[in-house]
C-alpha cells in the first residue's frame, strides 16, 4: 500500500511538472509572447495589445495614449526601452506620468508636439506597451504610442497550472468545450490506432520469433529488410501507399470519415503496419534473440524440443512481461492516434485536432491534450511497473 | 602506413555516402545551384528525369537535383544543431545530476521525467506553435524535446563511473567535482554521447521532414520535408519523381549515419589468390 501511494505521488509530481511546463510555454512567455500564438506575429499593435489583455499578459491596454509629431527639418530620433525605462537616443526619461513625460519631451526637442490622452497614466506603461521594440521618429510624421499595465507573471502561470490540475480544460478558440471535443474525437483515433497496434505487434512478434528460431540467412535478410524500411521516412510510406492503393488502384477511399467508418480505416492501418514494421521487428528480434541465447532454452533445444514448442513453452511466456508493458505504455499515445495518418487521410481524430490547434495557436486545446496524454502515460507507467513485477519478479522496472 | 581505423572508414560505403551528402551541403552553402533550386521556370514545368536534368523538375519548373542539394544543407544544419543541443544539454545535465546525489539530482530527474511524459511530437508542435515556423524553431524544438534520453543514459553511466577506482583515487587526491567532470567523466562518456549524437541526428532529420509537412518548418526553404509536403499535389498530377528522390535522399542520409553509429560490418576484402 505504501509503495502504491508512493507511486501515485511520484506520478502526480511529474504531472505537476508537465502542467508547469505548459504554463511557462503557453502563459509565461518562456518561448516568446503568447499573443503571437493568438493573433500571429504580423498583427497590428492594437490587435496584439487586445490579445495580451485577453490572455492575461496585460491588465489594461490603451491604443493612442501618446501622440508625438516631430517638427520638420529635425533629425530622426530613436525611441527604445530598457526594462520599464524609456530612452530617446541617449536621454533616459525620468517622468512618473504622461503629463511629466510630455513636459520632458517638450524641453528636450524644441517645436515637438506631444499629446497625452490621459495625462495621469504612469509613464512606465508606454515602455511596457513598446515591449522592448525600437520606434523611429521621423521629421514631420506622427507617431502614436499605446499604454499598457503588465500583469505579474507568476500568478498568471500558477493560475493556469491550478486550473489544469483541477481538470478545468476550458474552451477552444471558437468557443467549443474541449472536453466535448475530446470525447467526440478520441474514439475515432482509437478506431484507427487499436487495430493498427494490435496487428503490427502480432505480425512483427510472430515474424521475429520465426526468424530467431530458424536463424541463418532468412533472419539476416529480414533484419536488412527491417533496416531499409526503418530508413525510409514514415511520411514517404504514407504518401506512396495512399497514392498507390487509393488513388491509382481505387481499392480504398482516399480520405474522409463517414458511416460506416471501417472502410476509411483499413488503408491507414495497413500503412501503419508497414511504416512501423522496421522498428518493431528489430525490437522484438533483439529481445527474442537475447532470450533464445539463455541456457534453459539451449538445454531444451539440445534435448530435442522443436521450435514451435520452444516458442510456446519458453519464449512467449518470457515475452509476456515486455509485451504487457509495451502495450500499457502505448495506450495513451494510441488515443492520440497518428498525427500524420489522420492529417493525410482526413480522419477527424484527436491527432488531427491537435495539429490544427498547434497551427492555429489554440493554446487551450494544446494545453488540454498535452496534459491529459502526459498524465495518462505517467499513471500507466506506474501501473506497467507494478504489473511487470507481478508477472515476473525479475522485472527491474522501466528505469 | 595507414591505421586500421582510417582504412576501415575509407572502405565503408556508409562513410562514402555521408561524404557525398556533406559535399552537396557544402556546395549549397556556397550558393551553388541556388537559382535553379528556388526560382520557378515556366518553360521547364514537371519535366521527368533525363528531359529536365538529372532528376527532373517539379511542377513549378525548379530543378529537383538542386533542390535536393539545398535540402541536404538544411538536413545537415537541422540534424547537427538539434543533435548538438540534445547531446550537450543531456550530457552536461546528466553529469551534473550523476555527480550530485542530492536535491539537484532530484530536481533534474523530476524535470526530465516531466518532459519525457509529453509525447515528443506534441512537444515539438508546442514549441512550433509558440515560436512560429522557421529553421531555428525546428532545431530548438527537436533538440529540447530529445535531450531527456541522453540525460538518463549519461546520469546512469556517471553514477557507475563514480564507483570506479580511478575516480575514487582522484577524489582522494583532492579533485573537485568540476575537475572530475571535465578530466575524467566527460572523456569517458565520449563513446556514449557520440552514438547519441548519431541517433539524434537521424531522428532530427526525419522529424524535420514531418514538421515541414505539417507546416511548422521554414516556409520557403527547399528542405526535403517541403518537397514531401508538395508530394500529394505532385502525385495527383502524375509527377512521382520528387517523392521518390526526396525519399531516397532522406533514407540514404539516415542509413549512412545509422550505419556509422552501429559500426556497420565492412565489406570483406576480395581474395588475391587465383
Amino acid at each position: 500500500m505504501k509503495g502504491f501511494l508512493r507511486s501515485i505521488a511520484e506520478a502526480l509530481a511529474f504531472a505537476a511538472g508537465v502542467a508547469l511546463l505548459l504554463g511557462m510555454v503557453l502563459d509565461g512567455g518562456l518561448l516568446g509572447d503568447p499573443a503571437f500564438l493568438r493573433v500571429g506575429r504580423h498583427a497590428d499593435e492594437d490587435a496584439l495589445g487586445r490579445a495580451r489583455v485577453e490572455l492575461g499578459v496585460w491588465k489594461q491596454w490603451q491604443g493612442n495614449a501618446l501622440s508625438i509629431v516631430l517638427p520638420p527639418a529635425t533629425p530622426n530620433l530613436q525611441l527604445r526601452t530598457r526594462g520599464p525605462v524609456l530612452i530617446l537616443d541617449d536621454h533616459v526619461f525620468e517622468a512618473n506620468n504622461l503629463e511629466q513625460l510630455t513636459k520632458e519631451w517638450n524641453a528636450l526637442v524644441p517645436g515637438i508636439r506631444v499629446h497625452a490622452s490621459q495625462p495621469k497614466l504612469s509613464a512606465k506603461g508606454i515602455a511596457i506597451a513598446l515591449a522592448e521594440r525600437t520606434q523611429y521618429l521621423h521629421a514631420g510624421q506622427r507617431l502614436q504610442l499605446g499604454w499598457a499595465e503588465a500583469a505579474p507573471v507568476l500568478p498568471r502561470v500558477f493560475s493556469a497550472v491550478a486550473r489544469l490540475l483541477q481538470f478545468d480544460l476550458g474552451k477552444t478558440l471558437d468557443g467549443r468545450e474541449i472536453s466535448t471535443e475530446l470525447a467526440r474525437r478520441a474514439p475515432r483515433s482509437l478506431a484507427l490506432a487499436i487495430p493498427a497496434f494490435f496487428f503490427t505487434t502480432l505480425f512483427t512478434l510472430s515474424l521475429a520469433l520465426f526468424s530467431v528460431l530458424r536463424a541463418g540467412a532468412l533472419e539476416r535478410k529480414l533484419a536488412h529488410c527491417a533496416a531499409v524500411v526503418m530508413a525510409i521516412s514514415p511520411l514517404a510510406w504514407i504518401l506512396a501507399l495512399q497514392h498507390f492503393f487509393a488513388n491509382t488502384l481505387h481499392w480504398f477511399p482516399t480520405h474522409g470519415w463517414q458511416s460506416p467508418w471501417w472502410p476509411y480505416v483499413v488503408l491507414p492501418v495497413l500503412v501503419w503496419i508497414v511504416a512501423a514494421f522496421g522498428g518493431e521487428f528489430r525490437f522484438w528480434r533483439a529481445l527474442a534473440h537475447s532470450l533464445a541465447q539463455g541456457q534453459e532454452l539451449q538445454s531444451a533445444r539440445a534435448r530435442g524440443l522443436d521450435s514451435r514448442a520452444l516458442a510456446r513453452r519458453h519464449l512467449l511466456p518470457q515475452l509476456a512481461t515486455p509485451l504487457l508493458v509495451r502495450t500499457t505504455l502505448a495506450l495513451p499515445w494510441l488515443v492520440l492516434g497518428s498525427l500524420l495518418l489522420e492529417r493525410i487521410f482526413g480522419i477527424p481524430g484527436l491527432g488531427d485536432w491537435t495539429t490544427q490547434a498547434a497551427l492555429s495557436g489554440d493554446r487551450e486545446a494544446l494545453r488540454a491534450t498535452v496534459f491529459l496524454i502526459a498524465i495518462t502515460w505517467l499513471l500507466l507507467q506506474k501501473a506497467a511497473d507494478a504489473w511487470g513485477k507481478k508477472l515476473d519478479p525479475r522485472w527491474g522496472g522501466l528505469l | 602506413m595507414k591505421s586500421t581505423s582510417e582504412t576501415k572508414l575509407w572502405r565503408n560505403p556508409a562513410a562514402w555516402l555521408l561524404g557525398v551528402f556533406a559535399s552537396f551541403a557544402v556546395a549549397a552553402a556556397f550558393g551553388f545551384g541556388t537559382e535553379a533550386a528556388v526560382l520557378p521556370q515556366a518553360d521547364r514545368i514537371a519535366l521527368p528525369p533525363g528531359a529536365g536534368g538529372m532528376l527532373g523538375t517539379d511542377p513549378l519548373g525548379r530543378d529537383l537535383a538542386a533542390r535536393l542539394m539545398h535540402g541536404s544543407a538544411i538536413a545537415f544544419l537541422v540534424g547537427s544543431v538539434a543533435a548538438a543541443i540534445a547531446v550537450s544539454l543531456g550530457t552536461l545535465s546528466g553529469v551534473f545530476a550523476g555527480l550530485n546525489r542530492n536535491a539537484w539530482d532530484t530536481a533534474l530527474s523530476w524535470m526530465a521525467g516531466s518532459i519525457a511524459a509529453v509525447p515528443t511530437i506534441l512537444l515539438i508542435l508546442l514549441f512550433g506553435a509558440a515560436l512560429g515556423p522557421g529553421l531555428g524553431t525546428t532545431c530548438l524544438a527537436i533538440g529540447f524535446a530529445s535531450w531527456v534520453g541522453t540525460f538518463r543514459l549519461v546520469r546512469a553511466e556517471t553514477q557507475r563511473l563514480r564507483a570506479t577506482p580511478w575516480i575514487a583515487a582522484a577524489q582522494a587526491a583532492g579533485a573537485g567535482k568540476t575537475f572530475l567532470a571535465l578530466r575524467h567523466l566527460i572523456p569517458n562518456l565520449t563513446p556514449l554521447w557520440r552514438v547519441q549524437f548519431g541517433l539524434h541526428f537521424v531522428a532530427a532529420v526525419q522529424v524535420e521532414a514531418i514538421i515541414a509537412f505539417l507546416g511548422l518548418g521554414p516556409i520557403e526553404a527547399p528542405s526535403w520535408g517541403r518537397i514531401l509536403a508538395q508530394a500529394p499535389a505532385d502525385l495527383s498530377a502524375g509527377v512521382w519523381w520528387p517523392l521518390l528522390f526526396a525519399t531516397l535522399a532522406l533514407a540514404g542520409l539516415s542509413w549512412s549515419v545509422q550505419s556509422l553509429c552501429d559500426g556497420a560490418p565492412l565489406p570483406k576484402p576480395k581474395s588475391r589468390q587465383p
